[in-house]
C-alpha cells in the first residue's frame, strides 16, 4: 500500500506510544507519508483493520552493524523487515571511511540509516582485533570531522569508542573530547574486556561520561561489568546513571548475560534504551532481531509499555531525533510498527548459551516507513548470503558480467598498483593497521588517476570477488584476500575488457 | 617417549609418504549418533556425518573454544558454523570463511568394513 497521496486509517489496534502517553485502542491516520490528525477524515479513506494487533511508533535501533566487517548484504533485512524504521550503524566507519560508507549505503536502504562513527579513522576493524591500540587513533583529523558533519547534517548521531585500551585511558578521553567538539553524544562500548584480563579501564567511562552520553553492553557478563564481585551494581555506575548518563542494552554477540541482567534488574538497574547490536555474527542466533532482544527485556520484568518506550521515544530523545522519529504525533513521518504479542513457550538465549523460557514474544508483522507498507519477514535476514561473507574463490561472481568498461579499466590499473604491495591475510595475533591504510590509499590513488567515482570503483572490487555485495572498508577487504589470488582475479576480470576491445 | 610425543610421531608421515589412518573403534557408524566424539592420538575430535561420508574436526572452535557438538553444517555440508559467534570454516581444509586468521583442524574420515578410520587432513 502506498499512502503517498491518499488517506489510510489504521483501525482497531492497541496503540502503545509512550512519547504521547497513549496506551489504548485508538485509530491512526496516515496521509502523504505522514501521521494525520483524525478529524475531517475523507469518506473514501482506505481502512486497514488491525483489530487484535498492537501498534507503536516505528522502532529505533541505535546499535546495528550494516557496514564494515560485521555488516550485512541486505541491510533492510534487519530494518523494516523486522519492524525497525530507523537504525544507527554503530562504529563501522570512521572519518577515514565515512565517504565509502555513504557511497555504498547512502540513500540505498528503506530503513532510515544514520551513522555513529568510530573514533578510529577506519572504523571497527574486525571482531578479532583488540580495540584501543593508540596507533590506530593517532593524528585525529578534527577539522575533517567538523567538515564532514557540516556537509551531512543529521547523519552523525553519536561518536563511538571502545572504553578500554592497552594504553591507559587516553582513547576514552580523546573520544569524549572529540564528541564535545562535534556536539554529539559519546557512545561507549564496555564489552570485550575478557580479551584484556586485568585491564579495568572501562570503569573510567562512568566518570568521563556526562548527561546524554550513552554506555552500551550494560548487561555483559565479561570482566569490567556493572556489578561488583558480590553482584551489586557498582557505585560509580549508579552515580553515572544519577548524573544522566544513559544505559543501553546492546545485546551483541558477547554482551548479554541473563545472570548479570537479572541481578541488575533486581536492584532496579534498568536500561534507558534497548538495542540489538545485530551483526553477521549474531543474527543467526542468539540475537536474531530487535524484537527478540526486546522480548528478553519483557522476560526480565519490564512492562510492554516500558519496552516500547525504550525502542521508540527514548532512543529518539537520546539521539536528538524527536522531530523525525519516536512518536505518532500528527505531522511526524508515518513510521509505524504493527506487532503481535504471541503466546507460547519460547526459549531465549543469552550470549553464553544460558537460556530462559518465556510465555510471550514480540512479533512485528507490518512496518510502515514514510507511509509505505512493508510486510515483515523476520527470516529474511537468515539467508546465508546475507550474513556469511564468502569470497568466490572457485568461480567468478555474476557481478563480473556487469562490470563496465570504466570499471574494468580501473581494476586493470588497480592490479598494477597492488602488484607493488605485499600483504598477508589478517592474522588473529596481530593486525597490520598501517598495511590496511596502505591498501586503502592505493585504491584511492588509482581511483583518482582513473577519474572514476567512488561507488563504481568500490562495487567493481566487490563484484569481482563476492557473489553477494557487502559494504566493507576497502582497505580491510583487500587485506583479507589472499594476495596472489586477488591479483590473478583482478587481472582476469580486467583482461576480459582488453579481449572484448 | 611421552604419550603425546608418540601420538605426534604416529601422525608424522615418512618422507614422501602419507599420514597413516588410525582406527576409531569406539565409534560404530551403524549405531552412533553423529556428531560423535572420537580420539586421534591424544586429540579429542568430533566426527560429523556429511553428504558423501564423514568429516572430522577438532572438538572446539578455535575462536573461544566452545564445543562444536551442536555446530551447524552449511553449503551442502562443505562449511561448519560454530553456534556461539557464527564463525564459519571450510570442512575441506579448515580455512576460515568469515573470520580471517583462524583455522580449524579438520580430519579425513573413511569407513571400511563397518569401521571408521581417521587421519589429519592434508
Amino acid at each position: 500500500m502506498d499512502t503517498a497521496s491518499r488517506v489510510v486509517l489504521l483501525k482497531g489496534a492497541h496503540v502503545v506510544d509512550p512519547g504521547q502517553g497513549i496506551d489504548r485502542i485508538v485509530d491512526i491516520a496516515v496521509e502523504n507519508g505522514k501521521i494525520r490528525a483524525l478529524d475531517n477524515l475523507p469518506a473514501n479513506a482506505e481502512v486497514v483493520d488491525l483489530t487484535g494487533c498492537y501498534l507503536s511508533p516505528g522502532w529505533v535501533d541505535i546499535h546495528v552493524h550494516v557496514y564494515g566487517t560485521l555488516g550485512f548484504a541486505d541491510p533492510d533485512s534487519i530494518g523494516v523487515y523486522q519492524g525497525v524504521t530507523s537504525y544507527v550503524e554503530a562504529g563501522g566507519p570512521g572519518i577515514g571511511t565515512l565517504d565509502e560508507f555513504l557511497a555504498l549505503l547512502g540513500g540505498r536502504t528503506v530503513t532510515s540509516l544514520y551513522a555513529g562513527p568510530y573514533l578510529r579513522p577506519l572504523g571497527i576493524l574486525s571482531v578479532n582485533f583488540i580495540e584501543g591500540d593508540v596507533r590506530t587513533i593517532s593524528n585525529v583529523p578534527i577539522t575533517d570531522w567538523l567538515d564532514f558533519k557540516k556537509a551531512h547534517p543529521g547523519l552523525l548521531r553519536y561518536l563511538k569508542v571502545g572504553a578500554f585500551s592497552g594504553y591507559g585511558l587516553g582513547p576514552t578521553k580523546l573520544a569524549k573530547g572529540l564528541a564535545e567538539i562535534l556536539g554529539l553524544p559519546l557512545y561507549a562500548h564496555i564489552g570485550e574486556h575478557q580479551l584484556q584480563p586485568g585491564n579495568s579501564s572501562a570503569y573510567e567511562i562512568y566518570k568521563v561520561s556526562e548527561a546524554g552520553d550513552i554506555v552500551t553492553h550494560i548487561y555483559h557478563g565479561n570482566e569490567c561489568g556493572i556489578l561488583d564481585r558480590d553482584g551489586k551494581v557498582l557505585p560509580v555506575v549508579r552515580q553515572a546513571k544519577d548524573r544522566g548518563v544513559l544505559f543501553d542494552v546492546g545485546f551483541g554477540g558477547y554482551n548479554f548475560s541473563w545472570r548479570v541482567a537479572e541481578k541488575a534488574y533486581a536492584q532496579d538497574f534498568v536500561p534507558d534504551i534497548i538495542s540489538s547490536d545485530l551483526q553477521q555474527f549474531n543474527v543467526a542466533g542468539p540475537a536474531y532481531s530487535l524484537a527478540n532482544v526486546a522480548t528478553c527485556l519483557l522476560k526480565l520484568g519490564l512492562s510492554l509499555r516500558q519496552v516500547i518506550e525504550r525502542i521508540t521515544i527514548n532512543p529518539a530523545r537520546a539521539l536528538g531525533m524527536t522531530d523525525i522519529a519516536g512518536t505518532l504525533k500528527p505531522g511526524m513521518p508515518a513510521d509505524i510498527t504493527v506487532f503481535r504479542l504471541e503466546s507460547g513457550a519460547f526459549e531465549l538465549s543469552d550470549t553464553v548459551s544460558h537460556t530462559r523460557t518465556f510465555d510471550r514474544r514480540l512479533v512485528p508483522t507490518i512496518t510502515f516507513k514514510n507511509g509505505q507498507r512493508i510486510d515483515c519477514d523476520l527470516d529474511r535476514c537468515q539467508d546465508e548470503r546475507n550474513w556469511l561473507l564468502q569470497v568466490a574463490e572457485d568461480h567468478e561472481p555474476e557481478g563480473v558480467a556487469r562490470l563496465t568498461a570504466e570499471q574494468q579499466g580501473f581494476l586493470d590499473a588497480l592490479a598494477v598498483k597492488l602488484a607493488a604491495i605485499s600483504w598477508d591475510v589478517t592474522s588473529v595475533e596481530s593486525f597490520d593497521y598501517a598495511k590496511a591504510l596502505e591498501l586503502q590509499d592505493a585504491f584511492h590513488q588509482v581511483r583518482a588517476a582513473q577519474h572514476i567515482p567512488l561507488r563504481p570503483a568500490l562495487t567493481a572490487v566487490f563484484d569481482s570477488f563476492l557473489d553477494s555485495p557487502f559494504s566493507i572498508q576497502i582497505g580491510l577487504f583487500l587485506m583479507r584476500l589472499d594476495r596472489t589470488f586477488a591479483l590473478e582475479r583482478l587481472r582476469r576480470v580486467s583482461g576480459a575488457r582488453r579481449l572484448v576491445a | 617417549m611421552s604419550e603425546q610425543q608418540a601420538a605426534i610421531q604416529s601422525q608424522t608421515p615418512e618422507p614422501g609418504g602419507e599420514i597413516e589412518w588410525q582406527a576409531v573403534p569406539e565409534v560404530d557408524p551403524g549405531t552412533s549418533e553423529f556428531p560423535v566424539r572420537a580420539r586421534y592420538g591424544t586429540d579429542v575430535i568430533l566426527i560429523f556425518r556429511v553428504a558423501g561420508g564423514y568429516r572430522g574436526v577438532e572438538r572446539a572452535c578455535p575462536h573461544q573454544k566452545r564445543l562444536l557438538n551442536d555446530a551447524i553444517l552449511h553449503g551442502g555440508d562443505k562449511l561448519i558454523r560454530c553456534r556461539w559467534h557464527s564463525y564459519v570454516f571450510r570442512l575441506s581444509d579448515g580455512k576460515a570463511v568469515n573470520c580471517p586468521g583462524y583455522k580449524l583442524r579438520v580430519f579425513d574420515v573413511k569407513e571400511e568394513n563397518g569401521a571408521l578410520f581417521v587421519r589429519p587432513a592434508s
